[in-house]
């Protein structure tokens, strides 16, 4: 057969870009230390994405997880830390899809379809979450014991660890 | 069908677990939620189950005789029998032989249940037969953690047959069969070139009557001509590795072989000569000599589909002398041999060789794929013409086809050194 070009589909790399910066953007309410981390989580992630490097796309979404953390860490309200790690994963979900695209189907294969539909999933389960932990939020703390709120997320996290194997 | 993990989501909660550290030591619950959303995606991830396609899927192609070198559109109509598939995966088995020149054999979609996708890609196709192999479908769900392959029969084949094209005028050697037709002999009987006046006999047909000679000296003669015969004639295409080095446009030197094979048998059928074709190599094919319009187009078929004629290498050992034998054996006692070669090794000289001396006319078509600089190639190219002095020396004709020009051409140009 011919060459193949094994490069992630344009559109997968664009969607997933935009999310990581929505994600960066969204960081701003923490600080400029939080904003520059995620900043340079953006430049690693765009490198990743545009060329098709899977480890690289995993570390720049880390870091911009990670100044999502930076952010809470330093006072940012519950609703843009939450939307900064939606979108954060949003983008390393569609970023890692396209790469895997690229090797599977190519470059050159149509494939807008099922990126459109893999992304509209992440959004969906990154979006209730988000909404959810607002909600719990906002109707929780202030006279709930903190460490309540940790245990269930600590449950929660093994039940779903059980639940992966 | 198999199904494998794609780990893709491998981490997820020791991101969450980062997360609410995070949140514990700074004291901040904002940290703590967020770590719920690895928690959300993990248990997306979790109830993985990859469909399983129930898939109709229709494979046209735009030409069903398509010449050589032309391109045709493939296109696959796939319809979803079953329910949603998130994902959707498919790359066509597109035969080896032939090149994708425009588009992807591959497409990525999401099919809901009842829906139809079609993608379709450009091929460039070459003689011969060429089938498709299965298709490849992978299928995940949403979250992509674990994926499905199945491999889908959709059976199609592209035929390319390429039509015999005559290549002018290609004079065979003297030796004949009793068949009437186009070569002359040294016998004299009826035909249409002059040969000798004898004595009128009675019974002489009055139309072959010297009518002048009679008017000048008054006695009656016969006009002789002489006769012709038809020949009986086999095209032998070299077959073996040594035809699978490529020439000038990237085509392996068995295509040239087969097109100078193609161009004889068009030619002298048209000329009334039986014609018939043989492969020497590993593949065994034999058409005997023929005559008319479905053995032609046997013949054509043959050179264009059959194995022995094929273009992809083979896969099987090649017994020269056990191949040699049979080929002698099937050979009529009378035929001509039109030898289609490279003549890149020293072997088929002593086959061609031992043909023109048990009295099988030879003649040899040879495409010239050397020509180069380095000294490897330097010396092929020497070797190659001495083989063709060696051949020439026992009388056989050889056509030295220089690839850069058409083979009536070079046929002209060989003919100026024939003898009758």
């Amino acid at each position: 057969m011919t060459t193949f070009d094994e490069r992630p589909p344009r559109f997968a790399v664009s969607v997933s870009v935009v999310s990581a910066l929505i994600a960066v953007v969204l960081t701003l309410p923490g600080g400029p230390m939080a904003f520059a981390i995620a900043a340079v989580g953006l430049t690693v992630f765009a490198t990743g994405a545009y060329r098709g490097h899977r480890v690289l796309v995993s570390i720049g979404g880390l870091v911009i997880v990670g100044g999502a953390l930076v952010s809470a860490a330093f006072g940012a309200p519950v609703a843009t830390v939450l939307a900064a790690m939606g979108s954060a994963f949003v983008a390393w979900d569609v970023g890692e899809y396209g790469i895997g695209l690229g090797l599977q189907v190519g470059h050159a294969a149509r494939s807008r379809h099922a990126v459109v539909t893999h992304t509209a999933g992440s959004a969906i389960v990154a979006g209730v979450t988000t909404i959810v932990g607002i909600l719990v939020f906002s109707v929780g703390p202030g006279g709930r014991p903190f460490s309540a709120l940790v245990f269930l997320l600590v449950g929660a996290v093994a039940l779903a660890i059980a639940l992966t194997e | 069908m198999t199904v494998r993990r794609t780990n893709r989501w491998r981490g997820v909660t020791a991101i969450t677990f980062l997360a609410i550290a995070v949140g514990v030591l700074t004291g901040r619950p904002a940290a703590v939620l967020a770590g719920g959303i690895g928690v959300a995606y993990a248990a997306f991830a979790a109830r993985s189950e990859p469909p399983v396609p129930t898939l109709d899927i229709d494979r046209t192609v735009s030409t069903t005789a398509p010449a050589d070198g032309e391109s045709v559109a493939v296109t696959l109509t796939i319809q979803n029998d079953d329910g949603f598939i998130p994902d959707l995966r498919l790359v066509d088995g597109v035969p080896e032989s032939l090149d994708v020149v425009d588009g992807a054999p591959r497409i990525a979609t999401s099919l809901r249940a009842g829906r139809t996708a079609t993608f379709s890609y450009t091929l460039e196709v070459t003689r011969g037969s060429h089938s498709f192999d299965p298709i490849t479908a992978l299928t995940r769900d949403a979250s992509g953690a674990l994926e499905r392959e199945t491999a889908m029969s959709v059976e199609s084949t592209i035929e390319c047959t390429p039509r015999l094209q005559d290549i002018g005028e290609f004079p065979l050697r003297t030796s004949t069969v009793r068949r009437v037709g186009t070569v002359p002999t040294n016998d004299a009987g009826s035909g249409v070139e002059f040969h000798a006046v004898r004595d009128y006999r009675p019974g002489d047909p009055l139309s072959r009557v010297d009518w002048r000679r009679l008017a000048r000296t008054g006695t009656m003669s016969t006009v002789e001509f002489r006769r012709e015969r038809a020949a009986s004639i086999v095209t032998v295409i070299d077959a073996r590795e040594q035809s699978r080095v490529s020439g000038p446009d990237a085509r392996p030197l068995i295509d040239y072989c087969v097109r100078a094979a193609g161009g004889v048998a068009a030619t002298r059928l048209d000329a009334g000569d039986r014609v018939g074709a043989a492969s020497f190599g590993p593949y065994w094919e034999w058409t005997p000599p023929g005559l008319g319009r479905d053995h032609r187009e046997r013949l054509s078929r043959s050179l264009a589909l059959d194995d022995g004629y094929a273009t992809h290498p083979p896969d099987r050992r090649f017994l020269g002398g056990l191949v040699f034998r049979r080929l002698r054996k099937n050979l009529p006692s009378d035929a001509q041999v039109v030898w289609c070669s490279p003549l890149l090794d020293d072997d088929v000289v002593r086959y061609l060789r031992r043909l023109e001396a048990t009295g099988h006319a030879v003649t040899v078509i040879s495409p010239d794929a050397t020509g180069g600089t380095t000294p490897g190639q330097q010396l092929a190219t020497i070797e190659r013409t001495m083989r063709i002095r060696r051949l020439r020396q026992t009388g056989i004709r050889v056509v030295d086809w220089d690839l850069t020009t058409s083979l009536p051409l070079a046929i002209a140009g060989a003919r100026r050194g024939w003898r009758r």
